[in-house]
């Protein structure tokens, strides 16, 4: 003991340091180590069921993924049937378009035609009664300009005979 | 146009019957010897020999009417006035053949030395006459001789159309032959160039062609067709 006075060393106050470490051991096992480990199980706790909580979603999510990926597959299929649908449907309709529109260039050509063939017709028939006039007027000038007098002195008479 | 030349013949007869005061009573043999006295045409010499004294008033009336201008004066088969047309439509007609077409255009001095060697004497008959181929063109003469006919009786308008001048000759024969249909029946000469030669003949609106022109329209036609 001694020798630890020697040394300045206390024992009974490194035991009253020691009672008091004690009883601050005491004090903060039962006021803060524990409540810490407490809030720490509580914290750990909470952490497994959001991470529980996590993955539950993640497979409600992954489901709802899959299910909606199957949607999409099968919405892409029934859209891939629509639009085959649909071409096939715009296929058949500019073919039937095609053909009424072949249909009715083919009424219009003919009508066309008929119309070109009616004026031409018309033209030739034009064309031939003026040349009717212009052979009837070259005839009538020859005769009535190139006969001579006695020949019409007897065309008279010879009329006359036959009246 | 003919009231002065009715009024002459009216007059000329008249004088006639003053001489021959009982012509109307005589025998027709004594009719036809007394009838040499009257130089008139034959129409109006045949009028006399076939009428009698009451026809002769009568008519003289109507003639006395027509020369004053009266409207209204039946002439329908009155024997006067068809001897006034036969006369028209006969010597007169081939007397008016004779003129050339170019009269009506020559001078009044001309047309009057051609009209006196057309018809002799200086009766007033035949002044008359003068007058008519003095002051009127063919159609005009045509045009009064074809009404007074009509109004005679019923007589068809009938035009001969020929390119050139038909020869007197000719016209003498186609009024002839026309004039045996009936003898108020006057032919209207008409030239028409077109006609090129031969001859049309309209009757009432029918046409008899004989034609160059329509034979020609004819061939073009038929070429064409």
């Amino acid at each position: 003991m001694d020798k630890l006075s020697s040394l300045g060393i206390d024992p009974w106050s490194m035991l009253l340091y020691l009672v008091n470490t004690g009883v601050l051991l005491v004090v903060l096992t039962y006021f803060l180590y524990k409540p810490i480990l407490k809030f720490i199980d509580q914290r750990r706790q909470q952490i497994a069921d959001n991470i529980e909580e996590a993955q539950r979603l993640q497979k409600t999510f992954e489901k709802k993924l899959e299910k909606s990926e199957a949607e999409r597959l099968k919405v892409e299929a029934e859209l891939k049937d629509e639009l085959a649908n649909l071409q096939k449907f715009t296929d058949r309709k500019r073919a039937e378009l095609t053909s009424e529109m072949e249909v009715a260039r083919s009424e219009m050509m003919q009508k066309a035609q008929k119309e070109i063939d009616k004026k031409k017709e018309n033209m030739i028939q034009e064309v031939e009664e003026e040349m009717k006039k212009i052979m009837t007027k070259i005839v009538l000038h020859i005769v009535e300009n190139k006969v001579p007098e006695d020949v019409i002195q007897d065309s008279i008479k010879s009329a006359w005979k036959n009246v | 146009m003919f009231k002065p030349f009715v009024a002459a013949s009216a007059q000329k007869i008249i004088g006639f019957l003053g001489k021959h005061e009982n012509f109307f009573e005589t025998k027709e043999a004594t009719r036809k010897e007394k009838i040499v006295d009257l130089k008139m045409p034959e129409a109006f010499i045949n009028y006399l020999l076939q009428s009698n004294e009451k026809e002769f008033i009568a008519d003289l009336k109507l003639m006395t009417s027509y020369a004053k201008g009266a409207k209204g004066i039946d002439l329908r088969k009155n024997k006067f006035f068809l001897a006034i047309v036969k006369f028209l439509t006969g010597d007169f007609a081939r007397k008016l053949d004779l003129l050339d077409n170019d009269f009506y255009l020559f001078s009044t001095d001309d047309r009057k030395l051609i009209v006196e060697k057309l018809l002799s004497g200086n009766s007033n008959l035949a002044s008359a006459l003068k007058n008519i181929l003095l002051t009127s063109t063919y159609q005009q003469i045509s045009s009064e001789i074809y009404e007074l006919s009509s109004k005679i009786q019923e007589s068809p308008y009938i035009l001969v159309q020929s390119p050139r001048e038909i020869q007197p000759e000719l016209k003498k024969e186609i009024r002839k032959k026309i004039k045996e249909e009936s003898p108020t029946n006057f032919p209207i000469f008409q030239i028409n160039q077109k006609l090129i030669g031969g001859i049309r003949i309209f009757k009432d609106g029918e046409s008899n062609d004989h034609s160059w022109l329509s034979r020609v329209l004819h061939y073009t036609s038929l070429t064409s067709a």
